[in-house]
């Protein structure tokens, strides 16, 4: 999960080829915004039978306010993705209240609620060579990547927005974070605009493609992916698919040879444009930067052209780092959109998981001997064991993680211990022919681990095989999975609990919706 | 919310989970969330049901806490249960429903039935701020007030970002 990368089933991915089936035009009814670049602006799209509209405010934000930590309270800009085409009256409302963000409350009107801060450094170089009448320097638009960073895309009924079921059936927006990728794509395409506003000339074609939206996240995703465990096991089921379809190709033609080449070359120039300032990451990122060529070199012409190629790149990968491993992973996909893209249609799952309360409790302990020694073979009463806990923060109402044996709070600690829930469990159940329902009745505490072990025996990616509140435990190995299953890519660690990346680097403009899906890691053209 | 709210309010992990469940389904159907209310504010004492063949009663329990076993019990093929508090009639009515499961109340008994089982539909709902109320009182139970070292570390990172 810490390895991961974006791969062509990513959220962002999906959502462009979407959009382009759909012949998308995006259009901008409404721009006030002054000299300096503070007001608000419109954007329009009709998809998939639905007109939705981004309305994004820029406002003048003292430097000692900008974060980028979900603690602020103030930020560069704000926006809201809208259920239709706003009117004047909403359009006053959604000014006046998405600055405000969580302090304020929105309506089923509004969709996702989001903000971010400009990348000063490079939305000032821009906007000043603009003023100077040439363009940004490239080597400066290779290394920051985006004008501006969210740090926050909230969806799904938070703060009185729409709740995702109000819009899962419609065409498009079905898939997982559909409507908050759309934001963030629509957002990324107004951080350009506003800098050419700003600078009062236009972008060259080629930066704007490679600007795309920074973000910066932190522990919130964590409980997400441990909240909603079917969904997880839909999204990695659909990737270990979508592997098992590309293994299983016999041969390769020259067009796919072709391709794997072009892409093994332009993942090795990505891999020089990954500059991070974290020591553990930057020691990763040579490792993979020395297994590549070798790598490469084992794609000989013999190699390509024998029988079942791409289960034998599979298998020989076992030989480098975690990390090549997965980038082969995510490569391979590639070539072959005919056999998985269909497979995105099974990465959003309406299920939730269930208590199946006539099994017997012979077969519940059953079930944990078998998948869970991960979870029982640890000692929670030691220090290391249970050294963190997870919480949320009464001011901001968001996870955070706490020191157990330090801070105080652990009584109030967020239920994403599942390793010990399940070690509780397995320590009580009893190993005879009592229905669960009738051991649950007398141990009501265990429901909601018997529940987990119940449901991981019919979806095996469901949990995360690991003790979330070990010494050990790593958040940002959490976070970097779902954000590569959202597409994101050029991993920024800040720390081993947030992560700057970039999202919709590479991704086609509004007007290059022709064009929606090579852009895999994406490299500079600029 | 619910869900939040039953765990400040000493429900277990698992049956909070199943009330918030049963409040979405309500509130989808139009019904009254009161029951979930009520539940909320029962103090949450020990269980204790008797199973007999083909039937459960309870003795004594929170709906919070009777609502799960008695979906249980009758997905495990029990066809009759008798409550200890016929207050609980309606919130355990929810859990049936929810689950999909038709019945019939006499009293404190409920029972399977024919009838057809309300569908809930997600849809835009306004919740009397008096409920709401009590529900955030509850979930705040379960927040932890901050410290600065939190602020610093619990998040992870520095407090400006200028670059």
């Amino acid at each position: 999960m810490g390895a991961a990368f974006p791969t062509r089933l990513s959220f962002l991915r999906t959502l462009m080829r979407a959009l382009a089936a759909d012949d998308v035009h995006v259009a901008r009814p409404v721009w006030e915004m002054d000299a300096p670049g503070f007001g608000h602006a419109v954007y329009t799209l009709r998809f998939g039978g639905y007109d939705y509209a981004l309305i994004a405010v820029s406002t003048d934000l003292p430097p000692q306010m900008r974060t980028d930590r979900v603690i602020a309270t103030a930020w560069d800009t704000t926006y809201v993705l809208y259920d239709g085409i706003p009117d004047q009256a909403e359009i006053d409302r959604i000014v006046a209240t998405a600055p405000k963000q969580e302090a304020a409350r929105f309506t089923a009107r509004d969709l996702v609620l989001s903000r971010a801060n400009k990348s000063i450094r490079l939305f000032d170089h821009v906007t000043d060579a603009l003023k100077a009448g040439r363009q940004p320097d490239p080597q400066k638009i290779r290394a920051t990547g985006y004008l501006m960073r969210t740090t926050a895309v909230y969806g799904n009924g938070k703060f009185g927005i729409a709740d995702r079921g109000h819009i899962a059936d419609r065409p498009g927006m079905g898939g997982p974070f559909m409507a908050e990728m759309l934001t963030i794509w629509l957002i990324r395409g107004f951080t350009h605009d506003l800098a050419e506003h700003v600078g009062g000339g236009t972008l060259s074609r080629d930066a704007k493609r490679h600007l795309g939206i920074g973000n910066s996240t932190g522990l919130g995703m964590a409980p997400f992916l441990v909240n909603h465990p079917l969904l997880l096991d839909a999204w990695m089921s659909v990737r270990e698919t979508a592997i098992a379809r590309v293994r299983a190709v016999p041969s390769l033609n020259e067009d796919q040879i072709g391709r794997i080449y072009d892409l093994v070359a332009r993942a090795a120039q990505y891999l020089s444009e990954w500059n991070v300032p974290d020591e553990i990451a930057a020691r990763r990122i040579d490792t993979l930067r020395r297994d590549w060529p070798e790598f490469a070199a084992t794609l000989t012409p013999e190699a390509m052209t024998a029988r079942h190629p791409i289960d034998q790149i599979i298998t020989d990968s076992a030989r480098w780092s975690i990390d090549t491993q997965e980038l082969i992973a995510a490569l391979v996909l590639e070539p072959f959109g005919d056999l998985v893209d269909g497979l995105a249609d099974c990465m959003a799952t309406s299920f939730v998981p269930e208590l199946d309360p006539a099994m017997s409790c012979a077969d519940l302990k059953a079930l944990i001997d078998r998948d869970w020694d991960w979870a029982c073979d640890v000692d929670y009463d030691a220090p290391a064991g249970s050294a963190q806990f997870w919480y949320v923060s009464e001011e901001k109402l968001e996870p955070r993680l706490g020191k157990r044996h330090l801070e105080p709070g652990a009584e109030l600690e967020s239920p994403l211990d599942i390793g010990r829930q399940v070690k509780a469990l397995a320590d009580d159940v009893t190993g005879d022919a009592t229905p669960v329902g009738q051991f649950l009745a007398r141990h009501p505490r265990h429901r909601a681990a018997a529940r987990r072990v119940q449901s991981l025996a019919r979806h095996p990616y469901a949990e995360i095989r690991d003790n979330l509140i070990g010494e050990a435990c790593l958040p940002i190995d959490i976070l970097r999975c779902k954000l590569a299953f959202f597409g994101a890519g050029k991993f920024d660690p800040k720390s081993d609990r947030w992560t700057r990346i970039t999202l919709a680097q590479g991704a086609p403009l509004f007007d290059e919706l022709d064009n929606p899906d090579d852009w895999w890691l994406p490299v500079a053209t600029v | 919310m619910v869900q939040k709210a039953a765990r400040g309010a000493g429900v277990p992990v698992g049956q909070a989970e199943d009330l918030g469940q049963v409040a979405a389904f309500l509130a989808g159907t139009g019904d009254s969330i009161a029951p979930v209310t009520a539940a909320l504010q029962e103090p949450i004492v020990p269980v204790n049901v008797r199973w007999h063949d083909g039937n459960v009663e309870v003795v004594q329990g929170p709906a919070a806490l009777i609502g799960p076993i008695l979906r249980d019990a009758f997905a495990m093929g029990c066809s009759k249960a008798i409550l200890a508090d016929v207050a609980h009639a309606a919130l355990v009515g929810a859990f049936l429903s929810e689950s999909g499961l038709a019945h019939h109340w006499d009293g404190a008994t409920v029972t399977r039935s024919d009838a057809t089982v309300p569908q809930g539909v997600c849809k835009p709902v306004t919740i009397a701020p008096g409920d709401w109320q009590i529900w955030s009182d509850l979930a705040a139970r379960t927040y932890v007030p901050e410290t600065e070292s939190s602020r610093l570390d619990g998040a992870g990172a520095g407090l400006t970002d200028n670059d």
